[in-house]
């Protein structure tokens, strides 16, 4: 895990995006302790809890929404299960792609060709048109069917980069010593090659989870949300389709856009800094 | 023969690569698509019957009717041989749901330019203007400017455009009513050379194209530095310096120039996937283009729109690429001789 360390000295984007990732983290972790006391013990996607369109008061600070929810508990129970769509998904999606990559890099030949090709496939196929497709057939749309769809069409551009990495380090002197020492193909790729592709996953990982993220928000604006729970992006459909503004209920619309960007830009960094550890070009040490 | 013409043999790989992509692609769309457990034949005229509250006179031979106008007879083989045979040898995509008995191909022609007129012109500006803010940056990489500029893009370039067309509508369209936000145009003025009709149709696309403009500028701007500061460690750069060439020239002839190659490169790619992901931001501001088509279609199913807009976008996004790797062996040298020498 050195290149962890060494990008957090390094890199002031990589400080930046770890820090800002994990207080939204906190944020959602710590988040039923502060909408509890609001709302009480029911669930915070329940209509009716308080009167609809509430101004901003001590008791609700962001105003309640038209279903007579509290904002704020719709944001903060927005921002966990959009975080973990997102993680989930984004799991998934590396997780595959990580198998197809290592599967189509490690043994070449007809195997690769073929995975390569279906994975470009998949690329060029419009994603979006699908997945709508998919989630306007899903009958019980929850937070796990919601990250599988999302994962179904990411996992290509994570077993890409992880395929284009293992085929450079298969050829590398250490991988061949392993080889010649006669070591089992799966040894050789838990204890040579895996290791040495720690950032490359951490990196695949991130994409797959702001592509998730992002294509949740994509489903949930045209009201294609999941149905027993509340995300962020149901809370930017509902804002349009309210007129919030006209009603001052801004923080419908601009907490949840303002978390996202920050979730984005924070693994947006995070991203940068291990792209300078693994290209040192990128640090701004040449020229004048 | 092929093995004594590397570039022919180069060539013929990439179209078959191609030809076989595209189906491959289009295969896999139109079977997710028909597999999907719905029937909107049926559904359309159990509604007809809810609204007349009676039962459609011969609904099923109106059910078997339909079906087959929208070629939706018989087995998924079936169907698919039909559908390919009507594409390629009757160059026919088959009647619309959404707007029966309009074919897709003149659907798809009335919303083509809209879209093809507000994207390409956002993705061109924008990359005309990344690759000159990019440069600048890439340049004075030092400077503070740059620096804080870099950071924006970075944070920028990331956001999906949607989330800052939802802003720029509520505040610029919505609140200050500086802008319009909803169609392409003002219905009052017929569609013509007319100057209303032009003023009106840029007005329109102000909001859209800015929300466009402004993430992909940032990785234009991101690209561009990047493959700038690459440049300037060169030797030759060193040496055009150290002859007293004008900073500007510099800039211009060396170091932009040797930029452009994978600048436009990309720009060609960019331009292919023009169709594909911005659906949302014709949704959101009700512009006329392929996207709300699309989005039309699928809440219906309408399967005959959903595919040919579909395959459209393949097409598209393939034929850019295909051109890529055709035109790189005879504009960079270095390219061919890789091939030559392979």
């Amino acid at each position: 895990m050195r290149f962890l360390s060494s990008s957090w000295k390094n890199s002031g984007k990589f400080r930046f995006g770890v820090v800002t990732l994990a207080i939204i983290l906190l944020i959602a972790i710590i988040a039923p302790f502060i909408y509890r006391p609001i709302i009480g013990n029911v669930s915070p996607a329940r209509p009716g809890t308080f009167r609809t369109w509430e101004p901003p008061s001590a008791r609700n600070p962001f105003g309640t929404d038209g279903h007579g929810r509290d904002i704020l508990t719709d944001f903060l129970a927005g921002l966990q299960s959009t975080l973990a769509i997102g993680f989930i998904a984004g799991f998934m999606a590396t997780s595959f792609g990580v198998v197809v990559g290592f599967v189509a890099g490690y043994r070449g030949g007809r195997v690769d060709t073929a995975l390569t090709t279906f994975a470009n496939m998949l690329l060029v196929i419009p994603s979006y048109p699908i997945l709508v497709g998919l989630t306007l057939v899903t009958p019980q749309k929850t937070l796990l069917s919601m990250a599988f769809i999302l994962a179904l069409f990411s996992w290509p551009f994570a077993a890409r980069t992880i395929r284009a990495q293992v085929l450079s380090m298969r050829e590398q002197p250490y991988v061949e010593l392993a080889k010649v020492s006669k070591q089992r193909d799966l040894a050789i790729i838990f204890t040579e090659i895996l290791p040495n592709l720690m950032p490359y996953l951490l990196m695949g990982f991130a994409f797959s989870t702001v592509g998730a993220m992002v294509g949740e928000v994509g489903l949930a604006v045209i009201g294609l949300g999941p149905s027993d729970i509340i995300t962020l992006g149901m809370m930017i459909n509902y804002a349009q389709g309210w007129s919030s503004f006209t009603r001052g209920l801004y923080g419908l619309l601009l907490a949840p856009i303002g978390a996202l960007i920050l979730i984005f830009v924070a693994i947006t960094m995070i991203n940068r800094g291990l792209e300078e550890y693994l290209n040192p070009r990128l640090q701004n040490v040449t020229g004048k | 023969m092929l093995k004594r013409h590397p570039l022919l043999a180069y060539y013929l790989r990439k179209f078959a690569a191609y030809l076989f992509t595209i189906w491959g692609a289009f295969t896999i769309t139109f079977f997710v698509f028909r597999m999907l457990p719905v029937n909107p034949i049926d559904s359309w005229v159990k509604a007809l019957e809810r609204q007349y509250a009676a039962k459609v006179e011969g609904g099923g031979e109106m059910v078997n009717y339909y079906k087959e106008q929208f070629g939706l007879n018989g087995t998924l083989p079936e169907q698919y041989v039909r559908y390919l045979y009507n594409v390629l040898i009757k160059q026919d995509l088959g009647p619309s749901f959404i707007n029966f008995p309009t074919k897709v191909q003149d659907l798809i022609a009335q919303r083509l330019p809209w879209t093809v007129a507000l994207l390409g012109t956002s993705v061109v500006l924008s990359w005309v203007l990344g690759l000159i803010v990019g440069m600048l940056a890439g340049w004075f990489r030092e400077s503070r400017i740059s620096g804080a500029l870099t950071n924006v893009a970075i944070s920028l370039s990331q956001i999906p455009p949607y989330l800052i067309a939802v802003f720029l509508v509520l505040f610029l369209g919505y609140q200050l009513r500086a802008l319009p936000y909803r169609g392409a145009w003002d219905a009052q003025y017929p569609i013509g050379f007319t100057w209303d009709f032009i003023r009106s149709a840029l007005t329109h696309a102000i909001l859209p194209a800015m929300s466009i403009v402004l993430v992909s500028v940032a990785g234009w701007i991101l690209s561009t530095r990047s493959l700038i500061i690459t440049i300037l460690g060169e030797d030759y750069l060193t040496y055009a310096e150290a002859k007293g060439l004008k900073t500007w020239d510099i800039m211009r002839r060396y170091a932009l120039r040797n930029a452009m190659l994978p600048q436009a490169t990309a720009l060609a790619l960019t331009l292919g996937a023009v169709m594909n992901g911005t659906l949302l931001i014709e949704i959101l501001f009700v512009y006329p283009g392929i996207g709300e088509l699309l989005s039309r279609s699928i809440q219906l199913f309408d399967f005959n729109t959903i595919t040919g807009v579909v395959l459209l976008s393949i097409v598209s996004v393939m034929t850019a690429s295909l051109l890529v790797d055709l035109a790189l062996p005879l504009i960079d040298p270095r390219i061919r001789t890789s091939i030559q020498a392979a």
